[in-house]
């Protein structure tokens, strides 16, 4: 079978799944107009995520460019300088309720080191795995992978940024069950882990816990996460089967849903387009994970599969966490949803993930390292 | 990798990708459960958002005394809530909240305005209505939509005046307030401590108020509530006040102008802390009529002159004179000086009280006893004004004491830049000997006072003065003590405090001073008498502890514009204050 220079069907998930987002916006746009009488928030959204969009996929362009061996090379490099941003935010880092999350770069503009570390512990990850193995066995690499995401997992959550925290985490911890286990390494990767959530629950902050508190008992909470989710699921529900569309959202125009924006856009999607519009943001996203699981078939050299692996994790992973929060299926724990949420280091992370599926399908028969 | 390795990953992936897929199909389920079969509910919901946060009060926390009686508590009471989005029209049932109150429609009009709330919540407007308005409302309520009637509290002050300087007294938040304390969940009437105690620990007294979210019907019914989470009583604070004493203190000032404060020397334990006239702090729930206030800014009532009145300290002074004098070795306790109804200085002669008499030969323990102005002019110009101002410093008279009350002045050290920068004058050596006798520049609070007697029992050192005893968690009962602590040490050797101590003591045998006498306790005293200006009216001091070598209690009691005119005169009503401590007290702490 000769291969096709560019997965097509991947590219027309993610182009789908970017201009929904962006459909979404503009309709709440024009549904806050209606209601209120003139553009509010959502307008502003709307067009800094085009721009931000322009900004990114320019990003992904440049990529196609670069030399894949440069890749392995590069991980290394990568993951530190990740790793001292995410120092780095600890200490300069800027964000809402005493978080610090953001390196403030001008005005209200910055990055989340903590978003775009997700490509480098995938990177690192897929390196560490791949090592010769003549020299390291496989349970080296297992400590050595546990070693590499640790410190990560904990600077994230020390933000704190729980869902950023539990992303990497489920990303590597589902890159190595694609990795040749016995089961004594696979014993030795669970202790690894009770270690991890005992050390990240002893350094939960009150309001995480609370948020943890609240999913498993929303009672305790009413007027904080319980009342977003309730709002969130009142949003969502009153979409119907079609939505209540541009004339007759009023719960975002209104913003009775916090962050309607970002962590919470799915109950955005609900109110507007319906059962219709959420199930069809729903396919989209399994579209997206059965094209990345297509590409990833096509490809033979093990650390451009295991990059594979965990980008389609990571996606999985967030779309999950985050539609199943916003209909009370899931703590509140402010994870985007990969290509839809607003926020800049979000898209580009996301769109740049994309573009590196790209990369590694376009040169897959030179990919020898 | 090889081929079977590659097969075996792909099948993983292949298994993790139908696996996300079933759990997405999931979502996919409930979300036609949420938005097909519960759909239209939703979008009821939706359409007046009918989800509604009430939030109540808690239960503001008791303040009482060392021994269990209630100083300040809650007691029910009804407040009047609108939800605008549930007015069919504002005029109409904002209308008849007016009638029914008594209030302006404008004001509810703004109050409703200035709230800054969402329409979908309940503003309080009008709180604490009689009980005959409310039930009369009550009676209405179904045909007024968006007004409802909700229980509250009120505060209560059961002993009247008692210690109303300490407990300070509740109001409605101010906008002032309200803007500083929006972070800290206030909201619009809600009620605040503003005085006193009531001010002081208003992050312990208050609480976190109960919080339900329900769902009401279009007319704003309540249909169900969803979440309900319940109020956190405030804490209830034991003060150091002892009722007894505290009363004993008030029927001492009466209408008087003036201060009496109890102290345990051993701890800074508050157990009165009086100043004169007093008030009845309910006067401020119900609201002040216009007789009581024009009353209470005459007297100036609300003041607190025990921690933020300032005085000239008079011969109470002198106690800080002798250290200064002893300490830089000017004196011993051997010096004599002779006082021949005054000393003359640079031609001028500077009266002793005793003039046109005199005291004849004085050492410093007659000094003390006479009161021997003559004595301590001298003192005063041999230490010189430096060594003066420097002890008067280390006694603290120009720092707080740290009481925990809101509101505490600190006195004035007079130096010579002060007076330049001040008065435009040089300093004198008269300012000098004035200085040495309390008269002049220098003044002092009574709690300070107090404190400076309090240190010297205590050989130096000075336990900060404090009301708090303890506080009491309501939910818990854990009961949290103040620990004591030290304010500051005078860094006078005891030798001198001894000396001092000795004198304060011949103090209270001398003269009329024997009507303090209480068993045969030593006791140490000191007067001092004020002029205020006007001639035959001063303010009098006497300052008290016992017993000497064993200081449990330190009292002073100070009129301002005194009907004394001597301040020995006041020697009976301190014996009360000391009788009274040590027929409550005095048995099982070994007063010798």
């Amino acid at each position: 079978m000769k291969p096709h220079r560019l997965p097509r069907f991947f590219i027309v998930s993610v182009a789908l799944l970017i201009a929904f987002g962006l459909g979404t916006f503009y309709a709440a746009s024009l549904a806050e107009k209606y209601t209120l009488g003139h553009y509010g928030s959502f307008r502003s959204y709307f067009t800094k995520t085009l721009l931000l969009l322009g900004v990114s996929v320019a990003a992904g362009l440049v990529l196609q460019f670069l030399n894949h061996r440069l890749l392995r090379v590069l991980a290394l490099p990568i993951y530190a300088v990740q790793t001292v941003l995410l120092v780095l935010v600890l200490l300069v880092g800027k964000g809402m309720y005493g978080s610090r999350r953001w390196i403030p770069i001008t005005g209200s503009f910055g990055i989340q080191p903590s978003e775009l570390h997700k490509l480098a512990i995938i990177l690192i990850v897929a390196f560490v795995l791949t090592l010769p193995r003549e020299r390291f066995t496989t349970s080296v690499k297992v400590l050595l992978t546990a070693l590499a995401v640790a410190p990560s997992v904990l600077l994230v959550a020390k933000e704190p940024d729980l869902g950023s925290s539990m992303v990497l985490l489920g990303v590597s911890v589902l890159m190595l069950v694609h990795f040749r286990l016995t089961n004594r390494q696979l014993l030795t990767l669970g202790l690894v882990l009770v270690v991890a959530a005992g050390g990240i629950w002893l350094n939960l902050k009150p309001y995480q816990r609370t948020r943890i508190e609240t999913f498993l008992n929303p009672q305790a909470d009413p007027l904080g996460d319980g009342y977003n989710v309730i709002q969130s699921i009142v949003a969502t529900g009153s979409g119907g089967l079609w939505g209540r569309g541009i004339k007759g959202s009023t719960q975002a125009p209104l913003s009775f849903v916090p962050v309607q924006y970002a962590d919470f856009v799915f109950s955005l999607v609900g109110e507007l387009f319906g059962f219709v519009g959420s199930a069809t943001l729903v396919v989209l996203f399994i579209m997206l994970l059965w094209s990345t699981f297509l590409v990833f078939r096509t490809l033979n050299d093990e650390f451009a599969r295991l990059i594979v692996i965990g980008i389609g994790s990571m996606w999985f992973i967030q779309a999950a966490v985050n539609m199943a929060m916003t209909i009370g299926l899931s703590p509140v724990t402010g994870i985007p949803l990969p290509f839809i949420s607003y926020g800049g280091s979000s898209l580009l992370t996301h769109v740049l993930a994309a573009s590196l599926v790209v990369v590694l399908y376009r040169t897959r028969e030179e990919l020898r390292f | 990798m090889d081929k079977s390795e590659q097969s075996s990953q792909t099948r993983r992936f292949l298994v993790l990708t139908i696996l996300f897929t079933v759990l997405l199909l999931g979502i996919v389920s409930r979300l036609y459960y949420l938005q097909v079969v519960r759909g239209d509910y939703y979008a009821g919901v939706a359409e007046d958002n009918r989800l509604r946060i009430i939030s109540t009060d808690a239960p503001r926390g008791e303040i009482r005394d060392r021994n269990g009686v209630v100083l300040a508590t809650d007691v029910p009471s009804f407040d009047v809530v609108v939800t605008t989005y549930d007015l069919s029209d504002a005029d109409v049932e904002l209308g008849a909240i007016a009638q029914l109150t008594g209030t302006k429609l404008q004001d509810l009009k703004n109050t409703v305005k200035n709230a800054g709330a969402s329409p979908f919540t309940p503003i309080p407007v009008v709180r604490n209505v009689s009980k005959a308005v409310a039930l009369q409302l009550a009676e209405k309520e179904p045909d007024l939509p968006g007004i409802q009637l909700v229980m509250s509290a009120k505060r209560s002050y059961p002993e009247g005046s008692l210690a109303a300087h300490v407990l300070g007294y509740t109001g409605e938040i101010a906008d002032t307030e309200l803007k500083e304390l929006q972070d800290q969940g206030y909201v619009i009437k809600d009620t605040i401590g503003k005085e006193g105690i009531e001010l002081q620990y208003e992050s312990l007294l208050r609480g976190t108020k109960s919080q339900k979210l329900i769902e009401v019907d279009a007319e704003g019914k309540v249909v169900k509530t969803l979440q309900e989470k319940p109020a956190t009583p405030g804490k209830s604070l034991v003060l150091t006040i002892d009722a007894r004493l505290q009363k004993t203190c008030e029927d001492l000032l009466g209408d008087n102008q003036g201060a009496a404060i109890m102290m345990d020397p051993r701890n800074g334990e508050l157990l009165a802390l009086a100043s004169g006239p007093t008030f009845d702090p309910n006067k401020f729930i119900s609201g002040i009529s216009s007789e009581d206030w024009k009353l209470w800014s005459a007297k100036g009532t609300l003041f607190n002159r025990a921690i933020a009145g300032k005085f000239p300290p008079a011969s109470t002074f002198k106690v800080v004179t002798g250290a200064a004098g002893l300490e830089t070795h000017v004196i011993t306790d051997k010096t004599i000086i002779k006082c021949s109804g005054g000393i003359t200085v640079g031609g001028r002669l500077f009266k002793c009280w005793v003039w046109p008499g005199g005291h004849g030969n004085e050492d410093i323990y007659k000094a003390y006893a006479d009161s021997c102005d003559s004595y301590f002019f001298t003192v005063a110009r041999l230490a010189g004004i430096d060594a003066l101002d420097s002890y008067a410093q280390r006694f603290g008279i120009d720092e707080p004491t740290g009481v925990d009350l809101p509101g505490e002045a600190t006195g004035l050290v007079p130096t010579p830049a002060w007076k330049l920068a001040t008065v435009k004058e040089p300093w004198y050596d008269g300012d000098t000997m004035n200085m040495g006798i309390g008269q002049g520049y220098t003044l002092e609070t009574p709690i300070r006072d107090l404190s400076i007697y309090s240190s010297i029992a205590m050989n130096g050192t000075l336990w900060r003065p404090h009301l708090l005893k303890s506080s009491i968690d309501a939910v818990t009962r854990t009961e949290t003590q103040t620990q004591p602590a030290v304010q500051s040490t005078l860094g006078v050797s005891s030798s001198t405090l001894d000396i001092i101590k000795k004198g304060l003591n011949r103090v209270s045998v001398t003269g009329g001073m024997n009507y303090l006498k209480v068993g045969n306790i030593k006791i140490c005293a000191k007067t001092g008498t004020a002029e205020t200006g006007t001639p035959d009216l001063y303010h009098t001091w006497l300052i008290a502890f016992a017993p000497m070598d064993n200081p449990q209690i330190a009292v002073l009691l100070m009129y301002e514009n005194s009907p004394y005119s001597r301040s020995t005169s006041m020697a009976p009503l301190v014996h009360r204050m000391l009788q009274q401590y040590f027929d409550l007290y005095g048995g099982n702490n070994g007063s010798n």
